[in-house]
């Protein structure tokens, strides 16, 4: 587009519209708007080219420009002539197909349709929707089929009776509102509704024909659970509205919706339930999104991060998930979730540690295999921090604290190697992080193929090629493993970026360092907050109730009681189950007795 | 208090700094010290004896192989010697010779000769507690072999002679009587008044070391080396026996009944009685019986057989103890138990002792019967 290229530096193709299929314009039609001028421009365009020593491509860009500007306006003339105001429709078909036309009619996917009204009187009107973004099936059988079969009374011949008998009973359209308000119905154009421009009726019929092609409800990819749900989200509002009210069927479930995005308007939910979770949080979120001034919204992050007191924390504050159960579950601790327009990913507030170390699969199983996974899940954060810098550490500044025997082995493992251990540690996690990364861009088949070549091939080659030991291959597999058993993908981050840190504080002052970085970690994470709620609760302030559902996973009918983190309006979330063994299989008995 | 972030980056790039971290060494380019021995040189010198790994033997050793020792084509270790006026500077003068950054922090066996003289041994412990990369923790122990014989024996068992006596001296209850000694402990002893300092004689022999003698000292001198039986019946009073074994014969005569795997609890006391000191040993036994003659095994036996052996082993002890106290050393300790209570009795504390009539009780116990695997 001028003046940035020429390929466009013809005039802007017209939309597709289609033929016009009125059979006899009524005699009062206007001339449509802005043709006239077009040709004058059109004409005048060839002595310009001869007069002025210009480049003619960027000559017919500004021509085009100004042809468009030119319908464009002609077009709100009318409406202002008509209204007073400039952003209203006047009932002017003529003037609304010139407006739209030299607006968004240039999208090859803007349809705009001249069309007639009933079988005899024929009345004009002005179909718009966006290709593909509509149900043809509705708009076809319910809407143009109707519209032009429908015959009219001889009393419906004033355009407001006209407009009357097509709202209530042409249509057969399940939503049909009107919008006289130009920036609201070319929104709703754009978002998949039909606009319906009657002649002479100052309202324009906005009919709900909204069909999106969307992904089908597949699993969850990035949380897989072993049993229990598997239900993901997908990009569709709708579809995220319709799988949690499923789940959750109360009517205190509320979705409060906003809109941001400059250009895109993207739709935004606040789920919670009212009655339930604390309304501060709730009206903090809500403030906070209100916010939010951007342009585009592609996904949650662009919005998520900017609703959070402290933005650049090495801890993600924001847990997402594509989880459906998972939301809800959330959602009836207490939590409130944010819902983003085509983004599966949905997140929830506010969040501590422990949030991202807890999965559904926890609750699937026994309590033991829930604790038991848990703590494995420490001992991965503990590996992956630790166990490289510790070998830093005890092989360069504290020898003196490895037992003999072991140190023996580590000697004898390094021999001829030429790199130190710090070195060593850095070349195998650059290529952890290498090999993670490519295993993210790559295809799912071709990823775990990747994943063999990088343990077995280059871990194999390495070795051969005598660059690292023995040793440090099996510590790089720990440590690279433990990292993995983190549920959450974005607290991964944090834990790599304290790996380095760790490395730096063990390699200058070897375990004294690493106990060192240790205290400054365990500060940092009490002196984060989000949303007024401590990150490191329940461990740091101590909450005892919570810790039931910390590193260990306490029996089911222990959690009496919502998180007290969330602050929750209704505290209790169950009662406790009384199952009376013998005394039932009696009542049983007598009862199939009697 | 808020710390502005850049006073945090300043402190944390200085103690990065000052840390030193580029004079770190990665372990396989340090000649790490697993042993070392303090002999006598001629002139009133002493050498210094180290043992060193060599990287041949630390790779056999990380797969899992052995070696021929110093002697064989891949030795093992090698060992670095040096001689000087005092450890300080033998030690020096061998760390000259080395071919990487000598590594005192492994170093888990220290050897002293017997022929050190009482000087000279003084100032070998004294360096070794001033030495700031020694591992304290070394075993300590004493020898009547040269350094050559001592340092270049290769036990089969062990292809370093200094995990031979890490997995002899780590396993506690695997001897007869624990004879361990620590550099640690032995300062302790040696800085702590009312107790004289003991340590084991290392004897190359053809299966490995012999440990199972006591050597006493009086004040940094050679008091006595102990025989293994007196060594035995001391390292009872001491509470150091854990798999120890007897012949009782005076329950059926001629048939001698083997008390085995007996494991001993002492406690040694003192009690001031009119100005006569009497020295006190509580024994408390647990024992096996291998074998009883055919219906014999009855409780009345049993329990002669626990008296027997009770009787035997106080009559023993008793023994032991009043040599050392001729020899007027005290490895047990009452004189740290009586001293303490009696700070200033140093002086007087000598002529009690050795004037100390010495009381053992013993109690034992057979509680199992029957063959040991």
């Amino acid at each position: 587009m001028w003046p940035f290229g020429r390929k466009s530096a013809s005039s802007p193709a017209p939309g597709p519209v289609i033929a016009d299929q009125l059979e006899a314009r009524p005699a009062s039609e206007p001339p449509v708007p802005g043709a006239a001028t077009a040709d004058n421009i059109h004409r005048i365009e060839g002595t310009l080219e001869s007069v002025l020593r210009t480049d003619p491509m960027a000559l017919q860009d500004a021509i085009a420009e100004m042809s468009a500007l030119s319908g464009r306006l002609e077009g709100m003339l009318v409406d202002f002539e008509l209204t007073g105001q400039l952003n209203r429709f006047s009932g002017s078909v003529a003037a609304a197909y010139a407006r739209l036309n030299n607006t968004v009619g240039g999208s090859p996917d803007i349809i705009l349709r001249q069309m007639t009204i009933g079988q005899t009187l024929k009345w004009p009107a002005l179909l718009a929707f966006a290709d593909g973004m509509v149900d043809n099936m509705v708009l076809d059988q319910d809407t143009l089929r109707m519209v032009e079969l429908y015959d009219l009374h001889a009393g419906e011949s004033s355009p407001e009776a006209i407009h009357r008998a097509v709202q209530y009973s042409m249509m057969t359209v399940g939503h049909v509102s009107t919008e006289s308000d130009w920036s609201k119905l070319l929104d709703e154009l754009t978002y998949g509704s039909a606009l319906l421009f009657v002649e002479g009726a100052p309202a324009v019929l906005v009919l709900d024909t909204v069909k999106f092609q969307a992904r089908h409800i597949g699993r969850a990819q990035s949380e897989p659970s072993i049993k229990g749900p598997q239900e993901a989200f997908n990009e569709i509002l709708l579809t995220h509205m319709n799988q949690l009210r499923r789940r959750i069927r109360s009517s205190w479930l509320k979705f409060d919706s906003m809109t941001v995005g400059g250009y895109t308007k993207t739709s935004v939910l606040v789920a919670h339930i009212e009655g339930l979770t604390n309304p501060e949080l709730v009206s903090a979120i809500k403030r906070r999104v209100a916010q939010v001034k951007v342009d585009e919204v592609q996904e949650l992050h662009q919005i998520a991060d900017r609703i959070l007191e402290r933005r650049s924390t090495l801890f993600p504050m924001t847990r997402t998930t594509e989880r459906v159960d998972w939301v809800a579950r959330d959602l009836l601790r207490g939590k409130v979730a944010l819902i983003v327009d085509n983004d599966p990913f949905v997140a929830v507030y506010p969040n501590t540690l422990m949030d991202f170390y807890q999965t559904t699969q926890d609750y699937v199983f026994s309590t033991w295999d829930g604790t038991l996974v848990r703590l494995v899940r420490l001992l991965g954060i503990i590996l992956a921090v630790y166990l490289m810098p510790l070998y830093i550490a005890l092989t360069s500044v504290n020898p003196d604290l490895v037992p003999t025997k072991l140190i023996l082995t580590v000697a004898g493992s390094r021999q001829g190697i030429p790199f130190s251990p710090v070195m060593e540690v850095i070349i195998m996690y650059i290529i952890i992080e290498v090999l993670r990364e490519a295993a993210n861009r790559l295809p799912q088949q071709l990823a775990t193929t990747l994943g063999t070549v990088g343990a077995v091939v280059v871990g194999t080659a390495i070795v051969k090629a005598g660059i690292v030991d023995d040793l440090m291959i099996v510590i790089a597999t720990l440590s690279a493993l433990g990292l993995f058993t983190t549920p959450s993908y974005e607290m991964t981050a944090a834990w790599r970026w304290l790996f380095w840190i760790m490395v730096v504080g063990a390699y200058a002052f070897g375990i004294f360092g690493m106990i060192l970085v240790t205290v400054g970690i365990f500060t940092y994470l009490c002196s984060l907050e989000n949303f007024g709620v401590p990150f490191f609760t329940p461990f740091g302030p101590t909450r005892i109730v919570d810790l039931a559902d910390s590193w260990v996973r306490a029996p089911a009918n222990w959690f009496v009681n919502r998180p007290t983190y969330t602050r929750p309006v209704d505290v209790s979330q169950a009662r406790p189950t009384h199952v009376r063994g013998d005394m039932d299989l009696y009542q049983a008995q007598r009862d199939a007795r009697q | 208090m808020r710390m502005p972030g850049r006073f945090v980056a300043f402190l944390t790039g200085l103690s990065l700094l000052l840390a030193g971290c580029w004079d770190n060494r990665p372990i396989d380019t340090r000649a790490l010290v697993l042993m070392m021995g303090v002999w006598p040189a001629t002139g009133g010198r002493v050498e210094v004896a180290m043992e060193i790994p060599t990287p041949s033997g630390l790779t056999t050793l990380t797969g899992g192989g052995t070696s021929a020792g110093s002697q064989g084509a891949s030795a093992a270790y090698y060992v670095l010697t040096g001689t000087g006026s005092n450890v300080m500077s033998a030690l020096s003068n061998a760390e000259s010779m080395a071919n990487g950054d000598v590594y005192l922090g492994q170093t888990g066996m220290v050897i002293l000769s017997t022929e050190l003289s009482p000087q000279a041994r003084k100032m070998a412990l004294e360096a070794l507690a001033r030495i700031g990369s020694f591992d304290k923790t070394a075993y300590l122990g004493v020898t009547e072999s040269s350094e050559r014989a001592f340092m270049d024996f290769t036990p089969p068992s062990s292809p370093l002679p200094a995990l031979y006596f890490l997995n002899v001296f780590g396993c506690k209850s695997c001897m007869p009587v624990a004879l361990d000694q620590t550099v640690w402990t032995s300062e302790q002893d040696r800085y702590t008044a009312g107790v004289s300092l003991w340590l084991p004689l290392l004897v190359p022999a053809a299966k490995g070391f012999r440990i199972n003698q006591m050597v006493l000292f009086r004040d940094n001198r050679l008091a006595a080396i102990l025989s293994p039986t007196a060594t035995r019946w001391l390292g009872m009073a001491l509470g150091r026996t854990h798999k120890a074994a007897f012949g009782v014969m005076t329950i059926f005569p001629g048939a001698p009944v083997a008390v085995r795997a007996v494991t001993a609890k002492s406690s040694p006391s003192y009690r001031m009685t009119h100005g006569q000191l009497h020295l006190r040993v509580a024994l408390n036994l647990v024992g096996t019986v291998d074998l009883l003659p055919a219906g014999d095994a009855t409780a009345p036996t049993i329990h002669r057989l626990d008296t027997a052996l009770a009787r035997m082993v106080a009559h023993k002890v008793a023994h032991a103890l009043v040599l050392a106290q001729k020899l007027g050393v005290d490895p047990v300790g009452f004189g740290r138990a009586y001293l303490f209570r009696h700070p200033h009795a140093g002086r007087e504390w000598a002529r009690l002792y050795r004037k100390a009539p010495v009381t053992v009780t013993v109690r034992a116990v057979i509680h199992n019967l029957g063959d040991l695997t």
